[in-house]
């Protein structure tokens, strides 16, 4: 036995938290530090445990937490039905951003700002109409357009198999 | 507690829990785990909180067949991580202890709101561990399990919580003036 740990510890703890202390375990109490701890440990805690009446009318009804878990597996289900929708729309926001900037920028290149800015920067019109070949703009339909049908592929794939 | 054949029960509900199934689990566990939350939290908002929660995780929760005692400590362990995870929230902003509301007649009250407060000076954890071992009776493995711990560590925490709670409610009350030890 050491001055940390008791073999008999479980055992009191049990005795007084069932009522059953008998002599042989309270003399052990009175002379084992360890037991000794464990008791007065045990007595306190089991005291203070108990719930006032008031205490135990703060329970809530089984039937409303039964609701509760049903209204969150509900939203869950809701979320995860969405998801697909969420994440073409998020795809969608970053696609229409992107090529907002884009036409603007193409806008501002044909316009007359551009003249200022090109001075300003040292480029002219027909360099900027080198970088955006009228080729590319095909191929970045195509690629749009593409990659539309893709994602829906995916998202359609998706939801049936969510199904 | 009484095992009950249709906890665990494969089909119907989540996890195969029927609603019947749950109130009658719900009776069995609701006001240990109340107490539980009550008494380590100190605070009645708190313990309800985490104890609707602790129930709808655990009915929403795709676990295989279980017997009416793993349930229970499955339970317990949900709503331990809850607690911890609450109580690290508000770590800034310190959870006062809820006015003490005793169950017991006036001459013990000044000695259990004593205790009650000895009992909130510990850390969460000693708390935990404390109530596990010496309420609830639970094995150190069984702590373990339920408070995310080793096994091994059990021991030397639970033994340094024991001690600080001793020393703190010793001073005030030692040992020799237990009823029970007369």
């Amino acid at each position: 036995m050491s001055s940390r740990y008791c073999d008999q510890e479980r055992r009191v703890a049990a005795a007084i938290g069932s009522g059953t202390a008998g002599p042989e375990i309270l003399n052990h109490a009175r002379v084992c530090s360890v037991c000794s701890e464990v008791l007065l440990v045990t007595v306190f805690l089991r005291e203070t445990g108990t719930l006032a009446e008031h205490e135990l009318s703060a329970l809530p009804d089984a039937g409303s937490i039964w609701r509760k878990a049903e209204a969150q597996a509900r939203t869950r289900k809701i979320a995860k039905a969405t998801q697909p929708i969420r994440l073409v729309r998020s795809i969608a926001y970053v696609v229409v951003t992107f090529y907002s900037v884009w036409i603007v920028l193409v806008g501002l290149v044909q316009g007359k700002l551009v003249d200022f800015w090109s001075m300003y920067l040292g480029f002219t019109s027909t360099f900027v109409g080198r970088i955006w070949p009228a080729v590319l703009h095909q191929a970045t339909i195509l690629f749009i357009f593409g990659g539309t049908m893709v994602f829906l592929a995916l998202s359609s794939w998706y939801v049936l198999r969510e199904g | 507690m009484a095992a009950s054949p249709e906890v665990g029960a494969r089909g119907g509900h989540r996890r195969g829990m029927s609603e019947a199934a749950f109130c009658r689990f719900y009776e069995q566990t609701a006001s240990q785990l109340f107490r539980y939350l009550l008494r380590v939290s100190g605070r009645k908002d708190l313990a309800e909180d985490t104890l609707q929660e602790a129930y709808c995780r655990f009915l929403s929760a795709d676990l295989p067949a279980m017997d009416a005692s793993q349930s229970k400590s499955y339970l317990f362990r949900i709503a331990s991580n809850l607690l911890r995870d609450r109580w690290r929230r508000h770590e800034e902003d310190p959870l006062p202890l809820s006015p003490p509301q005793i169950a017991s007649t006036a001459p013990q009250f000044n000695r259990q709101l004593e205790m009650r407060q000895a009992f909130g000076r510990l850390k969460l954890r000693e708390r935990q561990l404390l109530w596990f071992a010496y309420v609830q009776g639970s094995t150190h493995k069984e702590i373990a399990q339920a408070m995310g711990l080793r096994a091994g560590s059990v021991r030397l925490l639970l033994f340094r919580a024991r001690r600080r709670l001793a020393q703190l409610i010793g001073a005030r009350h030692p040992i020799s003036d237990l009823e029970i030890l007369k």
